[in-house]
């Protein structure tokens, strides 16, 4: 079980149409996949240009907590934590 | 001069013109040098190192100043109509190369010329005419103070459409060293080009031309062509496309990179409310394109809840970019988006870097608050206020005269508290990456060539990824610094734009393979990877031949000594970066303190410049 805030920037936010939520997961260890696998059927504009085969689509990247960018969909979440979604390219 | 048999994409010479009398050569170029420079800042290098003037002083007449354009220019290929700038700076007083995109690049080459190098100083203001390779000075007296889009309305009206313009505003006359050159509203922005320009006494260079490159496998250009735009509509540019390089803004802040109010802060509690999500809400937005791109990545906003305009220089809008918003927003505390906005129009339309000015007004903002400049009225937050100051500083008048010689300057007269502060790195503003919880991207701020130069180092691309710890950068990850830096001088010398870098699965072989269509060379991936860092030494050449020395590539001390208020793990010290820069010099094959030795400027041949 995992209590995962979820924050949406750019493209995602547009196409979450929300700059954040809350989901609860199910299970001893939910992972990142399990975490974009919810969003995609809860969030369909999101889940069609944002998730592919359960892993972000390219051009978008996940962070943990503000702190750790997770690329690996298999990364078990903790129990309480924040999940960022945003552009891979911060070129400006 | 008649036409020798040239390389494929390229005239193979150069135009080299005085403006002191008008007078002009087109000098030859061969294919050799051609191959080892390619073109834009890597040719723009070589060229400005052939002329030896790198003890003059940026501003004097014989301090030249290049146009450089690229084998690519004039072919399908998107996003390939740039030109690059080179000079030295009148800011840094280092290499300064800046790169724009606009007809004028497609213009400048059918003049039948790879580049234009300009020395001397017009007798009185002017605009330089190449038509066709032609040159003359007209009399520019009757533009003297009017901005940017007014001029290139002014002579495209006066010349006719089938010129192309090259401009610079009130800033760039009055030597500002910030100020940009203008083109279709955009701006070869940093590093002071516009005042070079500006003491040569030119207001405008207008090109006109008719002399094509053949290529060397056109039909396969075609279609490669066809299928990097094609690649180009796919996810890795959809950023650009939807809402531009502003989506940094709310996830910069979020991730306490964005600096605010002169890097007191990396988080600004209202970026909200300037940022493009919400602005794209409240406003009309339009999307407008370089020439032969199909990205778009201009994002242009309505002013005061009017039109959006169409993207020309003179219609209503004002194209907004991440630098544009951080500078003149966060930067300084500002966060109503119609100051914020004016401003960046302002800077466009004066001909300001938006990031050095927005830099100078918040280091001078906080140096007043601490009792080091005593300009009271100087509050972080005020809009009006900043709107004034961009105008003094492009008239440079008043307050606005001592804001425009830059923060590193000011510093120098306001002491070592300010010193402290300044938000430069070899005199070049710092743009909106937090060096302490962007810690790669500090680095490759630190050891730019340019000065603090996001354009030339892309390691926040190593920061945004798991192969770095963003908050404790450790030296083994500075060669991710080093391999951006070689794609970005590849590219910058190609020229192609960055915003194109996701599309490419291997840059260095497919840039291996555009070479060859367009020039007829059998290149390797291993041979552009020698280029790239061929034209990396020899911009450092060059700032070592104008007196660089090891203590200019550092950050403020402020990022070394302070951490960031809201995130203490955001730290960097003076002995972490320097562990980083002796890192970052050992996987160039440099000397530990970064100068490049003599038998690496043997093996790039370098070593007769």
């Amino acid at each position: 079980m995992a209590e995962c805030k979820v924050e949406f920037f750019g493209i995602p936010r547009q196409r979450a149409q929300v700059a954040e939520l809350t989901v609860h997961l199910e299970g001893s260890s939910p992972t990142l996949s399990d975490l974009l696998q919810r969003l995609a059927g809860e969030l369909p504009d999101f889940g069609r240009d944002c998730v592919v085969d359960n892993r972000l689509a390219d051009g978008y990247i996940a962070n943990r907590n503000g702190e750790e960018f997770l690329t690996d969909t298999s990364t078990p979440l903790p129990s309480i934590c924040t999940i960022l979604i945003m552009s891979a390219d911060a070129g400006g | 001069m008649e036409k020798t048999k040239s390389t494929p994409g390229y005239h193979s010479r150069y135009l080299r013109i005085d403006a002191t009398d008008g007078t002009s050569q087109l000098v030859p170029m061969d294919d050799a040098t051609l191959r080892k420079f390619v073109g834009g800042v890597g040719l723009g290098t070589y060229l400005l190192l052939q002329e030896k003037q790198w003890a003059e002083d940026a501003l004097a007449p014989a301090s030249p100043i290049i146009f450089v354009f690229s084998p690519l220019v004039g072919s399908p290929l998107t996003t390939s109509a740039k030109f690059a700038v080179v000079s030295k700076s009148p800011l840094t007083h280092r290499l300064n190369d800046s790169l724009a995109s606009s007809a004028f690049a497609i213009a400048g080459k059918r003049c039948g010329c790879d580049a234009i190098v300009i020395v001397g100083r017009a007798a009185e203001l002017s605009v330089l005419v190449i038509d066709d390779g032609n040159v003359r000075l007209d009399s520019a007296s009757h533009l003297h103070g009017i901005t940017c889009p007014q001029t290139e309305r002014e002579l495209k009206a006066h010349y006719g459409n089938g010129f192309e313009l090259a401009v610079i505003g009130p800033a760039g006359e009055k030597q500002v060293p910030f100020a940009t050159i203008s083109h279709d509203g955009r701006h070869a922005g940093r590093g002071g080009s516009g005042a070079v320009l500006g003491a040569k006494n030119i207001k405008a260079i207008a090109v006109r031309g008719t002399q094509r490159c053949p290529w060397a496998h056109p039909g396969e250009l075609q279609q490669l062509s066809k299928d990097l735009s094609t690649r180009s509509f796919g996810p890795a540019t959809a950023k650009y496309r939807e809402l531009g390089t502003a989506t940094n803004l709310l996830a910069f802040n979020r991730l306490d990179a964005l600096p605010t109010r002169n890097f007191q802060s990396g988080h600004f509690e209202k970026a909200e409310a300037i940022s493009p999500e919400q602005l794209s809400e409240s406003r009309q937005r339009t999307r407008a394109y370089c020439a032969c791109c199909t990205i778009g990545c201009e994002h242009i906003y309505s002013l005061d809840n009017g039109d959006a305009g169409n993207g020309d220089a003179d219609s209503g809008g004002v194209r907004i970019e991440y630098e544009n918003l951080f500078a003149l927003g966060p930067m300084c505390g500002i966060s109503d988006p119609d100051k914020v906005l004016a401003a960046s129009r302002k800077c466009d339309e004066l001909g300001l870097d938006t990031i050095s000015a927005g830099g100078t007004i918040a280091f001078a903002i906080e140096c007043a608050s601490l009792g080091l400049l005593d300009e009271p009225e100087l509050k972080f937050g005020d809009g009006d206020l900043l709107l004034e100051l961009l105008d003094k500083i492009a008239a440079r008048k008043g307050l606005g005269d001592r804001l425009a010689i830059g923060s590193r300057n000011l510093a120098e007269q306001l002491g070592e508290q300010a010193k402290a502060i300044a938000p430069q790195v070899k005199g070049l503003e710092l743009p909106g990456y937090e060096p302490r919880s962007l810690q790669l991207m500090g680095l490759g701020l630190a050891v730019g060539t340019r000065g603090a130069d996001h354009n030339r180092s892309g390691a926040y691309e190593a920061d945004f990824s798991d192969r770095v710890d963003r908050l404790n950068a450790r030296p083994e990850d500075a060669v991710l610094a080093v391999e951006t830096e070689d794609r970005a001088a590849l590219m910058d010398s190609l020229i192609i734009c960055k915003f194109l870098r996701g599309v490419f699965t291997d840059l260095f072989a497919e840039s291996a393979d555009i070479l060859r269509l367009t020039t007829g060379w059998n290149m390797t991936a291993d041979e552009l990877r020698t280029i790239a860092r061929r034209i990396v030494a020899a911009r450092k050449l060059f700032n070592q031949r104008a007196g660089w020395d090891p203590s200019e590539d550092t950050l403020p001390q402020r990022l070394l000594n302070e951490p960031l208020p809201e995130n203490p793990k955001a730290r960097l010290s003076e002995e972490k970066l320097q562990s980083l820069i002796v890192a970052y010099n050992r996987a160039r094959d440099w000397s530990d303190d970064g100068h490049v030795p003599s038998d690496q400027l043997v093996e790039l041949g370098l070593d007769s410049m």
